[in-house]
This record gives structure tokens, C-alpha cells and sequence, in this order.
């Protein structure tokens, strides 16, 4: 009986994703058409792909708020060694996503070794990572030119036109969720995240699969590095600001809970990068301020958070946690 | 794994700084066999079980043999390898996933569908699950969120993962005391079962009665010691009482009935969301109200809803002010009440800050001045002295930080805070409980020295010797109802079952 | 007397220890950093960080009911912008100041209602209302921002008043926090928040008038900043503000876990921070050294916090 609610739950998703382009078709001008979603989701595949990483974070209970800095680093990482260094652009962008899986490493060397609050240290890695990327580049701008300019424009004809590159995102989406739905590292994350002390208890290596989220987190932040300085066709000493906020964001719209142990990939957290997308490009379209955008994503946002807690309230409540929670303390001591 | 013949445990002991948990116990256990372990709060039993469970070292010396062989459990993944397996007190699940995925939590990787796959075969994974399942004879759907179960299902849960990592040696930890009687039945049905197949069980528990229904044989804890080792058939209550007890302590009892003084709270119908159901009770002036029901029964959940801690669902009370009995919000009752919860570090005490903070958070107004709310912490250091002294708290002084304290300690810390605030009515949730014999004496004077001078207590207690020896009268709580009320004069332990026990019957009706 | 100068010099070895690296550092600057020491700079220094520190001050209150509050500078920014927004229109400058300030209050009792009495995590309604009060400071400021305001509020708002709000502010938030029983309940509260409710403390209601707290002291800061610049715009609270805030209550002690921590010790932590920047500044060092030292201040920080408390552990056990 349960199970049939939660479905209902997971579905609303694709509703109100429906509605925003329902209202957004009607209002908007020329809003529906494949050439407009296209360029929205192409635009949108960093913040996708950020979503997708820091879900992983979320889901063992850490707020990473470094994932944005971390696409940041990763972009600049692999525009700079294309452009100065003149090395193929695989191998640079393989490059960028190796320095995400370091930093990620670092970020768990901290949070899981020392037992920081994650909150805080991976906020100081996200001003350190910007500082250093920075004076990596100069504070100027990196064109890339001709190296990706090609993978910016393929379009795929048959489709209507849709970029190469969503390939590249679907394939990524499609290598997340398994990884999450289908391999034990997947169920071991959420069962540290559900509740860490008894995943220690019952034998798993926690600080292993805590580690191990945040280096697949830093390195699917380093993939949305790269499809950023793609999508974009250079290096902005601004990119990706305050993604992290809007990543984490999208992901608790999805239905992942900052507490850890529930979410999922697909279609929780890119259904809810999607809704964030599309109300950003459907009020543009419908010609609102770009300084009304904010505003009204922040106010959505804080509903949306609002909705979440309260759903989480409500499935956790069983009858007898009380209990169990002021037993729990006691038995701790010998 | 070979079949376990049998498990022998030569000497443990256990040394904690400041505490010898066990000392030199030694028992053993077969297959087909369950071994009930009993003794009161702080005997020994749970340090045992993290000894078995791998949770815990013993100290050098003590050897514990497996099929004759000596064996090392260093941590609880050596446990499992060996066979000995944990079924915790506190459920272990994880409620966000499914049936078959908590089952086998402990080894995914093993879940793989082939050596090299990264794939995990969720079919195989549901089939082995449903197999266990079936031979414990429940019919949980594998595949439903853990959330959704009851309690009883999801400790069921935690048996099957226990049979699923091979284990042979069952060992349960109180595994009743969050559990309905109706779970409580199924529970035992499928331990017997479990017995039959071949299975080494070791069962804990504070219900005597379990214990008699039960066990093959006991092993008795006091202070640490084996007190006693017995097949269950040799035995009787009374002998087992006095193996967990000891020397009985003697000269607290209140002698004589008191006069029956003006009623100064009465509550009626009082409903919980879950727990209580409809209990009516009233309380005199200086008297000892005890509230007797086996853990579960709504004892707690009864004085969190009138109270105000947790949501009360219906009822009212009345309470005597300028001489009238009147009826009165939580609220505004709370400013006379005094509540000593159970959970001492759950919600009892502020471990971080000092004694003198913990005694006084009960009325820190008192110490504020009118207009700017300045503490006076001069004022409050005298009065915490003071109060320290009076119940007799053995620390530096009253600047020293809580956690140091010793649990006795500790609880008489609280017991300062109430008296601190001088309410008219003290709630007192197992007060007593964690505490060594001598201070728990101490305690129980100061509860009577208390109530000589009026003021009036409502008071739980698990343990039948304390509350019939405290108290006035005793009302009976079961599964959230008031089934009896027993007078002084009444007081035995058939009076007080007598309650439960009709409850019983109907059930079996 | 040396005893009760040994009582005093252990029960404030935290602030002394921190007096002394700032004396030190001071000292170490004056001789390498030639302008640092001048009455000019020092009078600056305290004037640039009172903004910081007072928003320090109010977010200790939220750090030791062991909630957490990361959207200080956005309603510093917002309430500002919506203040300097009516002393323009009105020409009021008195109003405006009024307004600047109910408004971060407001906004403040939006996060504690949210988080008291809806039961939300204090992250998540405080990172939402950051996103809410930045885009209502852009919405009004608009895109050609705010007008100059009339040399008054600035000439009134000095750095010397401004010194003396940030010394008046510190005395009475830590007074408040230490010395009443108002404050005393907050740290029952981070201590063990059920035992604070058994104890009969009215845990909503505190809880909420600490992000209220929390919200008018961003907003003083507001005043302060608009002062500095004449105006109000939205990037005037940047959101990597917060670290600064929160780096200098960490290395100022207050525990993010609640139950401790003062105010004047988030104070120091705040001068030390803002000291730092100032000498960077000095120096010429660009601002991207700067927001990287910054960053390693608040994990190096974390660390010994971390460090501490896990020593606290072994010792208690």
C-alpha cells in the first residue's frame, strides 16, 4: 500500500516538469519547440551533470558544496592544456577529470579521515579551488577556438537538430544511474547514508564508501568541466558560479534528501535540474527580468525544500523511533 | 563452516577504566539449547553479548573456545566468520531500502552476478532472502520499503540477516522490549524453531517470565560475577530473584499506610497518538504513585503526553491551586511539575556543561534579575553547593562538566535539578535506573524525605522490589490501558500481575 | 592575588590566546608592513571588520543553538538595498534606517519560523532564503542600481561611530549570551536540546529569536556597508561572505555542533580574519591569494576544532 504512495511521489516529478512546460508553452513565446528544449538541455548539462555528482555526496549524507568549484577547476584544467599545451582533447579532458577524482580524494581526506564538518571544509576547498584555478588563468578568459568547436556544433539531423552532445549527457545520466541502481557500491551508499552506524555494525567499510562517493562525485563534477567549456567554447573566469547552490538545489527537488540514504539519478535528481532549467528559460522567454529570475527560482526553491521536509517527516515517522532513539543513547555506555 | 557442537567461554573478564564489568566468568552453550542470560541494569550482560559479538576485547586471560578450538573475535566481521551472530536491542535497519536489500546488507559484493560482474543479481538476492524468510515463516513481502514494516517484522529482519550470514550462534539482546505481545508470541514461535534446527541461542532479558517459558538453562550476573548457572527445570522464580539480587536491601520500606490527603492533580482519559489510551488517575498530596507496566505498556508515553513533551491526543487535567481543584493546560502545569525522564543522556542532563548548569536549568529564572534577565551566578553556585550536598553528589565541585561524573552520580545530578525547583509534583521515570545499590538507597530516602514535607510523586519503576517499596499505591498500565490499581495494604507481585494477566486472557479468548 | 590571576588566566585561556597571535601578528606587521601600524590604517582595519564581526555576532547565536545561518550577508544585502530604496524615494534617511533594519529582522524570523516551528534543517532554509534575499536585493536594485545617497548618512555613519557600534554591539551580544539566563538557554539548547524541553525551556521560541538576532545584526552590518559605499547593491553581500563569517567564529571557538562558544571571541576570530585581508590589501596581494588564504584559514581552523574535541574525547573516556 506503501509502495503504490511513493510512486505517486516519483511521478510528481514528471508532473510539475509537465506543467512548467504547459504554462511556459502558453505564456511563452515559440517555448515549445525541439531547436528552444534542445538549446535549454544543452545549455542546462553542466548543471545536469553537477546534479548528478553531488547526488552522490548527498546521498552518504555530505553536503559537498565544492562540486561547483570542482567543474570549474576541471574546465580550466583541460581548456588551458589544450590551449597551451596543444594536447588532444580527449586526453585534456580525461586530464580534467582526473584533477575532479583529486579533489574529491582530498575533500573525503578531510571530511572522512579527519572528521570535519563537510559543510564547511568542502565550502573552504570551493573558495581555494577558484583561487588557484584563477591564478592559474590569469583572471582572463581562455578561448578554446578550433579544439572543440566541432564537438559544439555536430547536430544530429534526424533528430531535429539535437546536439552531439546530449549523447554525451544521456550517456552520462545512463552510467550514473547504474552505477547507483544496479552495483553493490550503489547499495552501499545508501545504506551508509540511511543510517552509517549501522552499516559499520553489520560490517561495511564506511569510511570506504564515503571516500569513494566523494571521488565519484568530484570526478562527474570534472565531466560537467568539461561539457561546460564545450557548450561555452572557452574558459570564463565566472563559470559556474553558485552551482553548487543550485545543483543541491535541484537535487532535494528531485526528491534526494540532504539527509542522506534516498534519491536516485534518474530520474530524481535530473528531473529536478530540468524543472530548475526550464523555469529559468521559460521566464526568459517569457521576456521577466533577469533580475526577477533569481527571485523567483529562490522562492520555488525554498517550497520545494519546504515539501521535501515534510515528506521526509512523514515517511520516517514510525511509531516507535522515540523509543528506540532514547534507548539507543543509554546502551551506549557500559 | 563446520557445525558448531559448542561454545565455552573460560574466565573472561572485562576491565573498563574505573569498572570491572566482568570478572572471570565462564559458561558454555550447545546447539538446540537456548541460554537465557539474566541479571539487573549494569550486571555484566551486555558487555558479554560485545564480547561474543566482537564489539568488545576481553581482558588478557580469558579464552573463548569454539568446537574446542581457542578462537580471537577481534571485531564484528570475525564474529560473523565464525558464526556467532548479533541481533541487537536496537533495531538495525536501513528504512529507505527494500526487504531483500537490508537482509543481506552485510556482503553486496557477494551479490554480484557473476566474479567479474559489477552487476548485482537482484534476483538471486530476493530468492535467497524470500528462502529465509519462509523459514521463519513470515510472509514480508521482499521487496517492500523497510519503512512501511512494524517493528516486530523489521527485528524479524535482522533474524533473517543473521541466518543469511551463516550464523549458528544467535544471540539476542532484549529482543521483546519494543515489541507487542502478539510480536512477542511470533518472536518465540520462531525461536523455538530456530532451537530445533540445531541453533546455539543465548537470550537476554529482563521479563523473568520469558525466560521461564523459554530457556533450556540460565546463567545469572551480578555485579559482573556469574551468580548462578542452572537449568531452567531446577529452579523457580524466587531462587533466581535472589541469584540476580543478592542480599535483598533492606530498611527503606515505608512503614504504615498515610492518611489519605486532599487529591492535587487528577487526569482523565489521557490519550497519546499511539500510546496511552484513555488513563484516568489522581494523586494526593505527598503521596508515592507507582506505575507499574512491562516496557512497552505506554508507562513513558503516558507521562510525555500529559506533559506536554510529546502530542497528547485527548484528555484533561485538573490540578489544585489556591485550593481548588481546576483544570489546567500543559503549560500552565508545567511551571509545577518536575519531570526526571529516563533517558539520562537522551534528555536528562546537559553532558558538556557543569553541574551547577545542569542543577539549575530546572529554574534558571530564578537566578535572572527582573529587568535586564542577569544570572546571578553567585547565587546559583550557593544553592547548587547546597543542593549537591544534599543528595550527595561526590565531585570536585560544582563547576566540574557532567560527562566525568559517574552514572550514579550523574542520575543524583538530576535528582538535584528537580529538587532545585521544588515543584509540587515530581514525575520520576526509573530513577533508579543505572545506579549502584548504595546510591540507589540514597535516592529512594530522598524520595520519601521529599514527600514527608508534601510534595507528591508519580513514579516508574521496571523493577517490582523498588516500586512496591516505594510507593503508596500503584497503578497498572498495559499496552497503554490502566488495568488495575493496588493499595499498599494489596501489594504482592500477584496483585500487580493479576491485571496483566486478565488482559492475557482475553487475548487468548 | 597571583591565584585569582591564574583562575582568570584559565578561565580565558581561549580569548588570550587569541589576543595574543593577534598582538603578535600586529607586532611581526608593523615592523614588515609599512603603513600597518599608522592611527589611519588601524582606525580603517576596525571599520572594515565591524561589518564581518557583528554579523559574527549574530550568527554565534545561531552557531550555539547548533543551528546554522549562511544567508547573513544576503539579508545584509537585501535589508540594505530595501532601506536605501525608501530613503531615496521618501528622502527620509532616519525611515530608511528603521526599515533596514525591521526588514532584516523580518527576514530572520522567516528562517527561525521555518526551522522552530516547521521543523526544517537549518542549512537548507537558510541556503534558500540566501537565494531568495539576493535575488529581492537584485530585483529592487534592478539594473541600473541604486541612486547616491546625500553625503549625511555617510558623514554620520564614520568610522568612528561605526567603531564605536561594532565595541557597543560586541559588549551588549556577548553580555546577552553569557551573562542572562535568556542566554543561558541558548546553550542548554545546543547542549542537549530534549533535556533543554524537559527542563521546561521554550525551545521554538529561542531558537527563532536567535535567527532574529542573527537577521538585525546583518542588518546593522547593512547600515555600515551602505555608510561605506553610499549606496546598496546586491553584491555588496557576496555569498562567499559567509565563510568569512563563519571561518571567524570557528577560529574564534564556537563549536558548529553547538553548546559553545562566546561572542567575544567570534569578535577576535573576525579581527583576525579582517586583519589578514587588510594586510593582504597592503601589501598588493590580489584578491584570488587572498580568498585561497582564506580558505585554508577556515579548514586549517576546522582542523584544530576537530583536533580538540577529539583530544576532549580520549581524555573523557
Amino acid at each position: 500500500m506503501r509502495t503504490k504512495k511513493i510512486d505517486i511521489l516519483s511521478y510528481s516529478n514528471y508532473i510539475v516538469l509537465a506543467i512548467i512546460l504547459i504554462v511556459f508553452a502558453i505564456g511563452g513565446n515559440n517555448f515549445l519547440t525541439l531547436k528552444s528544449i534542445y538549446a535549454t538541455i544543452n545549455n542546462g548539462s553542466p548543471l545536469i551533470i553537477i546534479t548528478c555528482g553531488v547526488t552522490f555526496a548527498l546521498l552518504v549524507g555530505v553536503i559537498d558544496l565544492s562540486v561547483g568549484a570542482i567543474g570549474y577547476a576541471a574546465g580550466v584544467a583541460a581548456g588551458l592544456l589544450m590551449n597551451r599545451l596543444d594536447m588532444p582533447v580527449a586526453l585534456a579532458f580525461l586530464c580534467g577529470i582526473a584533477l575532479g577524482v583529486f579533489i574529491g580524494w582530498v575533500n573525503s581526506l578531510f571530511i572522512v579521515k579527519f572528521k570535519m564538518n563537510p559543510m564547511l571544509v568542502s565550502l573552504g576547498m570551493m573558495l581555494i579551488i577558484r583561487a588557484i584555478a584563477r591564478i592559474f588563468t590569469d583572471d582572463k578568459t581562455v578561448t578554446l577556438g578550433d579544439h572543440v568547436s566541432a564537438m559544439r556544433k555536430a547536430r544530429v539531423a534526424a533528430l531535429g537538430g539535437m546536439p552531439m552532445l546530449m549523447f554525451g549527457l544521456i550517456a552520462v545520466i545512463i552510467v550514473c544511474t547504474f552505477v547507483l541502481r544496479h552495483t553493490p557500491f550503489g547499495s552501499k551508499l545508501l545504506a551508509v547514508g540511511c543510517d552509517e552506524k549501522v552499516a559499520r555494525r553489520i560490517g561495511i567499510n564506511t569510511d570506504r564508501i564515503k571516500t569513494a562517493a566523494l571521488m565519484t562525485c568530484g570526478g562527474v563534477c570534472g565531466i560537467a568541466g568539461c561539457f561546460w567549456i564545450v557548450t561555452l567554447g572557452s574558459v570564463v573566469t565566472t563559470g559556474l558560479n553558485s552551482y553548487e547552490f543550485l545543483a543541491i538545489a535541484a537535487a532535494v527537488l528531485g526528491g534526494t534528501s540532504l539527509l542522506g540514504g534516498r534519491g536516485s539519478i534518474y530520474p530524481g535528481s535530473v528531473l529536478g535540474a530540468l524543472i530548475l532549467l526550464f523555469i529559468s528559460s521559460g521566464m526568459s522567454n517569457m521576456g521577466v527580468s533577469i533580475y526577477a529570475i533569481p527571485f523567483v527560482r529562490g522562492i520555488i526553491i525554498f517550497i520545494a525544500m519546504y515539501v521535501d521536509s515534510l515528506r521526509t517527516q512523514s515517511m520516517l515517522k514510525t511509531p516507535m523511533s522515540t523509543v528506540q532513539a532514547k534507548s539507543a543513547p543509554a546502551a551506549a555506555k557500559p | 563452516m563446520e557445525k558448531i557442537q559448542s561454545l565455552e567461554l573460560k574466565n573472561i573478564s572485562k576491565s573498563f577504566p574505573g569498572v570491572k564489568a566482568l570478572s572471570d566468568v565462564s559458561f558454555s552453550a550447545y546447539p538446540g539449547k537456548v541460554c537465557g542470560i539474566v541479571g539487573v541494569n549494569g550486571a555484566g550482560k551486555s558487555t558479554m553479548m560485545n564480547i561474543l559479538g566482537g564489539l568488545l576485547q576481553p581482558d588478557e586471560g580469558g579464552k573463548i573456545l569454539i568446537n574446542g578450538r581457542e578462537v580471537m573475535i577481534e571485531n564484528p566481521k570475525a564474529a560473523t566468520e565464525l558464526g556467532i551472530a548479533f541481533i541487537q536491542q536496537e533495531i538495525q535497519v536501513f528504512d529507505t531500502m527494500h526487504v531483500y536489500e537490508n537482509v543481506l546488507a552485510a556482503d553486496f559484493d557477494k551479490w554480484r552476478k557473476g566474479k567479474n560482474s559489477l552487476v548485482l543479481d537482484r534476483k538471486a538476492m530476493k530468492k535467497e532472502v524470500q528462502k529465509h524468510l519462509d523459514a521463519l515463516g513470515s510472509n514480508i513481502d521482499v521487496d517492500a520499503p523497510v519503512y512501511s514494516l512494524t517493528v516486530g517484522e523489521k527485528q524479524l529482519l535482522q533474524i533473517a540477516r543473521a541466518l543469511s550470514e551463516g550464523g549458528q550462534i544467535l544471540l539476542f539482546d532484549e529482543p521483546t522490549s519494543s515489541l507487542s505481545d502478539n510480536e512477542i508470541a511470533r518472536l518465540f514461535e520462531i525461536i523455538n524453531k530456530l532451537k530445533a534446527q540445531g541453533y546455539i541461542i543465548f537470550y537476554i532479558s529482563h521479563f523473568l517470565d520469558e525466560i521461564f517459558s523459554l530457556c533450556d538453562n540460565v546463567i545469572v550476573l551480578r555485579d559482573g560475577k556469574k551468580t548462578g548457572d542452572a537449568l531452567i527445570s531446577d529452579i523457580d522464580k524466587e531462587k533466581l530473584v535472589g541469584m540476580m539480587l543478592g542480599h535483598m536491601v533492606e530498611g527503606n520500606a515505608r512503614s504504615g499506610v498515610r492518611a489519605q490527603s486532599e487529591v492535587v492533580l487528577k487526569a482523565e482519559h489521557i490519550s497519546g497518538v499511539r500510546l496511552p489510551k484513555d488513563i484516568s488517575f489522581e494523586l494526593h498530596k505527598g503521596e508515592i504513585l507507582g506505575v507499574w507496566g512491562l516496557l512497552g505498556s505506554g508507562r513513558s508515553e503516558l507521562f510525555n503526553a500529559m506533559l506536554g513533551i510529546d502530542k497528547m491526543m485527548g484528555g484533561r487535567i485538573y490540578y489544585r491551586e489556591n485550593g481548588r481543584l481546576e483544570e489546567i493546560s500543559q503549560k500552565k502545569l508545567y511551571p509545577h511539575i518536575g519531570y526526571l525522564t529516563e533517558g539520562r543522556h537522551y534528555d536528562g542532563l546537559f553532558l558538556d556543561m557543569s553541574i551547577k548548569s545542569n542543577i539549575t536549568s530546572s529554574d534558571i529564572g530564578r537566578f535572572a534579575s527582573k529587568f535586564l534577565g542577569t544570572l546571578n551566578t553567585k547565587k546559583e553556585a550557593v544553592e547548587s553547593r547546597s543542593l549537591m550536598k544534599q543528595v550527595n553528589v561526590k565531585a570536585t565541585d560544582e563547576n566540574m562538566i557532567v560527562s566525568k561524573l559517574s552514572g550514579g552520580n550523574q542520575q543524583k545530578v538530576i535528582i538535584a535539578k528537580w529538587f532545585l525547583k521544588d515543584p509540587d509534583i515530581l514525575f520520576m521515570d526509573e530513577p533508579t535506573k543505572g545506579v549502584d545499590i548504595g546510591a540507589k538507597a540514597e535516592i529512594q530516602n530522598l524520595i520519601f524525605e521529599k514527600s514527608e514535607k508534601g510534595m507528591s510523586f508519580v513514579i516508574i519503576s521496571s523493577e517490582l522490589e523498588e516500586i512496591m517499596s516505594l510507593c503508596d499505591r500503584i497503578i497498572v498500565v498495559y499496552e497503554g490501558r490502566l488495568v488495575g490499581e493496588v493499595s499498599k495494604a494489596d501489594f504482592s507481585k500477584d496483585s500487580l500481575m493479576k491485571g496483566i494477566v486478565s488482559q492475557e486472557e482475553k487475548h487468548a479468548d | 592575588m597571583s591565584d585569582k590571576l591564574k583562575r582568570f588566566a584559565h578561565n580565558n585561556k581561549q580569548p588570550l590566546t587569541m589576543l595574543a597571535v593577534i598582538v603578535i601578528m600586529f607586532v611581526v606587521l608593523s615592523f614588515t608592513v609599512q603603513e600597518f601600524m599608522s592611527y589611519n590604517n588601524i582606525t580603517n582595519l576596525l571599520s572594515e571588520v565591524a561589518s564581518i564581526a557583528i554579523m559574527t555576532s549574530g550568527v554565534t547565536f545561531v552557531l550555539v543553538t547548533g543551528g546554522m545561518d549562511i544567508s547573513s550577508p544576503s539579508i545584509m544585502a537585501a535589508s540594505a538595498v530595501v532601506g536605501v530604496y525608501v530613503m531615496t524615494t521618501t528622502g527620509n534617511l532616519v525611515l530608511g534606517t528603521i526599515v533596514v533594519l525591521l526588514v532584516s529582522a523580518g527576514l530572520g524570523l522567516i528562517n527561525g519560523f521555518a526551522i522552530a516551528k516547521l521543523k526544517m534543517v537549518p542549512l537548507v532554509v537558510t541556503l534558500s532564503m540566501m537565494t531568495v534575499a539576493t535575488g529581492l536585493a537584485t530585483v529592487i536594485s534592478g539594473a541600473r542600481g541604486l541612486p547616491i545617497l546625500p553625503p549625511a548618512f555617510a558623514d554620520f555613519f564614520n568610522k568612528y561611530t561605526v567603531i564605536g557600534m561594532l565595541i557597543v554591539a560586541a559588549a551588549i551580544l556577548d553580555y546577552i549570551l553569557y551573562r542572562t539566563s535568556f542566554g543561558r538557554k541558548i546553550y542548554y539548547i545546543g547542549n542537549n536540546q530534549n533535556a533543554a524541553k524537559v527542563s521546561g525551556v521554550n525551545n521554538d521560541l529561542i531558537i527563532m529569536s536567535t535567527y532574529v538576532i542573527s537577521g538585525v545584526c546583518a542588518g546593522i552590518a547593512g547600515i555600515i556597508n551602505t555608510a561605506n559605499i553610499s549606496t546598496a547593491r546586491a553584491s555588496m553581500g557576496p555569498q562567499s561572505q559567509i565563510l568569512d563569517i563563519i571561518s571567524a567564529a570557528v577560529i574564534g571557538g564556537v563549536s558548529v555542533n553547538g553548546g559553545k562558544g562566546r561572542v567575544r571571541e567570534a569578535c577576535l576570530g573576525a579581527l583576525l580574519i579582517g586583519g589578514i585581508s587588510n594586510v593582504m590589501n597592503l601589501m598588493g596581494v590580489s584578491d584570488y591569494y587572498t580568498t585561497l588564504i582564506k580558505g585554508s584559514i577556515i579548514i586549517f581552523a576546522m582542523g584544530i576544532a576537530s583536533l580538540r574535541s577529539n583530544i576532549a574525547e580520549k581524555k573523557g573516556a
